[in-house]
């Protein structure tokens, strides 16, 4: 039987009992939530002064209509502009940076919502939360707008002739040109570099990232000999073992790979379902989803790995023996005993994948491992990763050489920032500023662009054209769906001028660039039947082309020598990565971002030391607590997080934060913790025999894993008893399909009403598959864009009035040393019974005919009498116009005014908001049907969370449809309702997550 | 010259009153030409992108 006694916990505190959780539970609002609002605070008034009051606001009043302001004027078009039609949506489908399949939603020129191309092959119609929220950088209004040069004002003419004098002089005196970027996937862009070098002998292109395939790269380069690497096919997996990689999480290719995963955990179809290990130092998404997780230090993976491939057969690498690494560094052995036996079973149908900051060596002991067990049927060449050219450290070292030694001319800065990324040791920053003549070509200012003697803006991603193999089989394509909102150019078009010789820049130039690229890379390699104009325009249309490539036949392994590094299990170490949210820091301006709950710890507006709780009390320090980490002479203090999961004496690090120049929003928001990278180690995101001491001080980390938190005071084993997580194991349900319907509630439900209301038409209904969902929040970042959710401030975050609609609540079970993790998102019910509506005043929320629980937000009075009585905590109030009130109102202004969805009303201060089903989705689908005469068809609409959802763990649909795809989960074994007992009689079914861990444990 | 106070608020509140009438006529005789709200912005698709259904 399943665990009817496991304890649910969200946080340390909850687990010890903490007062503090206590009283939170027991009050309806955090602790300063109504502050400002005391009416006993008001002072009190005589008549004399009331009069005098009133009447000097007459005049005031009076005074104020001498300076009226415009609003403005709404007029119909004259000439409407073709393809546009006032109130519906146009549609264009564009790719992202990094390959990605975008659908672009216009409404009136504006773009507002991004969302995945369905028909892309790589993305299948999902994106991350990163480029769900990216609209809004197209409309900050910190981005730069014209030109500098020196500091001031420029015009782009005048950089022009610049630029073209210091590549002309760099030629004639031979000296380098150099130009810093991002690893570059263009077939154009790429071609355009090769034509600057061509052109201009000097010319180097250096390019770095810290985050993403480069050590996979070489690793197959140095294990097979190959230029590129392969996809992963987990949903064929069996059994995969995850060396400290977050594949479902922060990595490249995330949406990808939980798609494939998802279909490996799909126990609606099959009861024969994968089993996930993850060996891991931190706590990760991917080890949240983990059916075993194994605490492994970053140091100790090489040992771990080398130790694993000599215990399933393999030879060469030498080490010591599992059993002897697993007692160095305490990890459990069953659980490791376990997973080499899942392996040895499933040969051939299981697969061990390194994460993307482990080392060269590790990744390719990995690649031994699955060459060991036949794993590499798993590989997909065929949508494998196009090659990419990484500048080595030593490329970069000689780059810095060069500038100190006066032998660069020109430093191009193309859209990156060494300035930030590169390690402070490097002396970057110092030799840049020794060059004759730089540039940043940027969208909005940043730490290299501040230290260039010129910076050119570029236009946004939305505003540009561009290809990008987002596979070596997959030609993906970039549209500009709005002219440039400023004097921008695009990056390509500005490299383009310069390179020419014409007098006036042309912006269709690099469009007609990009067409001939396409035309000799693709279309006159493949038999389309079109003419070329039309190839073009199906193109754009389809946002990419399939291309075919030469299938890989893998050679045999080299074999491959890897260093002897072993871990210190008896000192501290530091392992880094990228935030889930805000990258390398690239997105850290982006307010939807940064305020988005981090999938595991909950904390949004900072980053932090992760430690464990044993860690954490053999230093004496808990939450908030500043720590001095010194890593061999370079140092940082950061506030403390005790993480439940992490290894001991293991401090997990996000890098991207702490940035000096950037917008407002971003700026001084946590800490700059690439501090810690050097030049000088093998290993970039991981350092071993760290020095930390407590400082003494604090630093508030705001985490709302505690906000909105369900009363349980008056129970005692309230999670036990209300079941609001349900959970079995796979061979549990195999031998019982019933088994969560036991754990059901013994009452029996009725209508609050006496009479069971018949629902004519339409009743909507949504199910959520927690075998599925893993938590990562891109759900709520497609349902802030879509809803016009605005961004409060971590101030406001930390009273408890974050706004999201949806909010992910993640149960810990077991004990903080070895916990395991539960997830299950959380919106608006939609109860038959509501109880919000009974008790509001003024009748401002209501139910809909087709059963939605609606707010009518111009009779709410914020009596906050609803939110009370939510069993669920998910009505949001706004304690303030929000737009105006966040940082100085950043985001009330004509620009960012334009990512607000029309089909959604932008809430006032004083109202009660709530997930409306995106009733706006439901209404559009209602009058298209209505026109066609016909019925709503099933799985017509998508709510924003159900479409960016990676894994498809979100179904919507009408359940009055006897064969809707709802009712399959409505009706599933594994389906059960939250807080069923209270008989409010939710639409949202829950289908129970089982792990499948094995039978003898 | 002495004024009582009921006199000083009776025609503050007249004034008031007067002015308040003159914010709502469609025409707006205080409106300077400064201020007549001008959009920094133009918004316009771009003309050579192709648009699909979703």
């Amino acid at each position: 039987m399943a665990d009817n006694n496991k304890r649910y916990w969200k946080s340390l505190e909850e687990y010890n009992n903490s007062d503090s959780v206590l009283e939170s539970k027991k009050n309806e609002f955090k602790e300063g939530v109504t502050e400002e609002f005391s009416p006993d605070e008001m002072s009190g008034i005589s008549r004399r002064k009331f009069i005098a009051l009133l009447s000097a606001s007459a005049a005031f009043a009076a005074t104020a209509c001498t300076d009226y302001q415009d609003k403005g004027e709404i007029i119909p078009y004259n000439n409407r502009p073709e393809g546009l039609l006032p109130g519906k949506a146009n549609y264009y489908a564009s790719t992202t940076d990094d390959g990605s399949g975008i659908l672009v939603k216009t409404r009136e020129g504006r773009p507002i919502k991004i969302d995945g191309n369905p028909e892309h092959p790589v993305n299948a119609g999902k994106i991350t939360a990163v480029d769900q929220a990216r609209v809004l950088n197209l409309y900050d209004p910190e981005r730069l707008a014209y030109p500098k040069s020196g500091g001031l004002k420029s015009n782009w003419m005048h950089i022009d002739e610049k630029i073209k004098t210091a590549l002309a002089k760099a030629a004639e005196e031979n000296k380098e040109i150099a130009l810093v970027s991002h690893p570059v996937n263009s077939p154009s862009l790429k071609r355009l570099l090769k034509e600057f070098a061509d052109k201009y002998p000097g010319f180097r292109h250096y390019t770095y990232e810290f985050i993403g395939n480069k050590n996979r790269l070489q690793s197959f380069k140095e294990s097979y000999d190959l230029d590129i690497i392969p996809a992963i096919k987990f949903d064929q997996a069996k059994v995969i073992l995850s060396v400290d990689s977050d594949f479902i999480g922060k990595e490249a290719n995330s949406m990808e790979y939980s798609r494939l995963f998802a279909k490996a955990k799909n126990i609606v179809d099959s009861k024969d379902v994968c089993r996930l290990y993850v060996a891991e130092a931190g706590m990760s998404l991917t080890g949240a989803n983990a059916d075993y997780r194994i605490k492994l230090r970053g140091d100790a993976r090489l040992e771990f790995v080398k130790a694993l491939y000599k215990e399933l057969g393999g030879t060469g690498f030498g080490g010591s023996t599992l059993s002897g690494v697993t007692e160095k560094y305490g990890i459990d052995e069953n659980k490791i005993k376990l997973l080499v036996k899942d392996l040895q079973a499933n040969k051939g149908a299981s697969i061990v994948y390194a994460g993307d900051t482990a080392s060269v060596d590790v990744h390719n002991v990995v690649n031994a491992i699955n060459d060991l067990l036949g794993n590499t049927t798993l590989y997909n060449f065929e949508t494998g990763f196009a090659p990419v050219k990484y500048s080595s450290k030593d490329d970069l070292k000689n780059l810095i050489a060069d500038m100190n030694s006066g032998k660069v001319e020109v430093v191009i800065n193309l859209d990156s920032n060494p300035a930030f990324h590169l390690p402070e040791d490097s002396g970057f920053v110092e030799a840049f500023g020794k060059v004759p003549e730089s540039v940043s070509l940027v969208e909005a200012e940043n730490e290299t662009s501040k230290i260039s003697k010129m910076v050119v803006p570029v236009n946004n991603l939305l505003e540009s054209w561009g290809d990008v193999y987002a596979r070596r089989s997959v030609y993906s394509l970039r549209q500009p769906v709005i002219a440039p909102l400023f004097d921008t150019r695009q990056k390509e078009a500005a490299l383009l001028k310069w390179l020419s010789e014409k007098e006036n820049f042309d912006p269709n130039d690099y469009k007609e660039y990009m067409s001939q690229t396409l035309k000799t890379k693709v279309y006159d390699v493949i038999s389309s039947g079109l003419s070329f104009e039309n190839f073009w325009y199906k193109a754009l249309h389809d946002g990419f082309v399939n291309i075919n490539q030469n299938s890989v036949i893998l050679p045999s392994i080299n074999k491959v020598r890897v260093s002897g590094q072993t871990g210190n299990p008896g000192g501290y170490e530091i392992v880094l990565s990228g935030s889930y949210f805000i990258g390398d820091g690239r997105f850290a301006n982006n307010g939807w971002l940064q305020e988005l709950p981090h999938p595991v710890t909950k904390v949004t507006w900072d980053n932090y030391a992760a430690i464990s709780p044993a860690t954490a009390k053999a230093m004496n320090v808990t939450h908030n607590d500043l720590i001095a980490i010194d890593a061999d002479g370079r140092k940082l203090d950061l506030p403390v997080l005790v993480q439940p999961g992490m290894t001991e004496k293991t401090v997990a690090v996000e890098l991207g934060y702490g940035r000096e120049t950037i917008g407002s929003v971003g700026k001084k928001v946590g800490f700059n913790a690439n501090r810690f990278m050097t030049f000088n180690s093998s290993d970039e995101m991981n350092y071993s025999d760290v020095q930390i001491s407590k400082t003494g001080k604090t630093y508030e980390v705001i985490s709302s894993q505690e906000h909105h938190a369900i009363d349980d005071e008056f129970i005692k084993d309230f999670h036990k008893f209300r079941g609001l997580i349900k959970e079995g194991t796979v061979e549990e349900y195999k031998k019982d399909p019933k088994l969560i319907q036991k754990q059901g509630h013994k009452i029996a439900l009725f209508n609050i009403s006496g009479e069971e209301h018949k629902y004519e038409g339409n009743k909507w209904a949504m199910a959520i598959d927690l075998n599925k969902c893993t938590g990562c929040s891109v759900c709520v970042a497609s349902c802030n864009v879509e809803n016009n959710i605005p961004v409060v401030g971590k101030d406001q975050v930390e009273v408890g009035r974050e706004m999201h609609w949806m909010r992910i609540d993640r149960y810990y079970s077991g004990t903080p040393e070895e916990p395991e993790v539960s997830t299950m998102p959380v919106l608006c019910q939609h109860c038959d019974n509501a109880p919000c509506e009974n008790v509001c005043p003024v009748n401002a929320t209501q139910h809909s005919p087709d059963g939605l629980n609606q707010m009518v937000y111009n009779r709410c009075v914020g009596t906050r009498y609803c939110a009370n009585n939510c069993p669920y905590k998910v009505r949001r109030f706004n304690f303030y116009d929000f737009r105006d009130h966040f940082e100085d109102s950043y985001y009330a202004n004509e620009l960012s005014n334009l990512v607000y969805n029309p089909e959604v009303t932008v809430r006032s201060r004083g109202v009660m908001e709530k997930c409306t089903f995106c009733v706006q989705k439901i209404m559009e689908a209602r009058e298209e049907a209505i026109k066609e005469g016909r019925d709503i068809g099933d799985g017509e609409i998508t709510t924003a969370c159900q479409q960016a959802c990676p894994t498809d763990a979100i179904i919507f649909g009408d359940k009055n449809i006897v064969d809707a795809k709802i009712n399959k989960y409505r009706e599933h074994d594994l389906s059960y309702h939250m807080l069923e007992e209270t008989n409010v009689r939710p639409n949202v079914t829950y289908l129970a997550k089982l792990k499948n861990t094995h039978s003898e444990e | 010259m002495e004024k009582s106070r009921r006199n000083f608020l009776t025609t503050l509140g007249k004034g008031a009153v007067g002015a308040a009438i003159l914010s709502y006529l469609p025409f707006k005789i205080f409106a300077g030409e400064k201020n007549k709200k001008r959009s920094s912005i133009k918004v316009k698709i771009h003309p050579q992108a192709v648009k699909r259904t979703k």
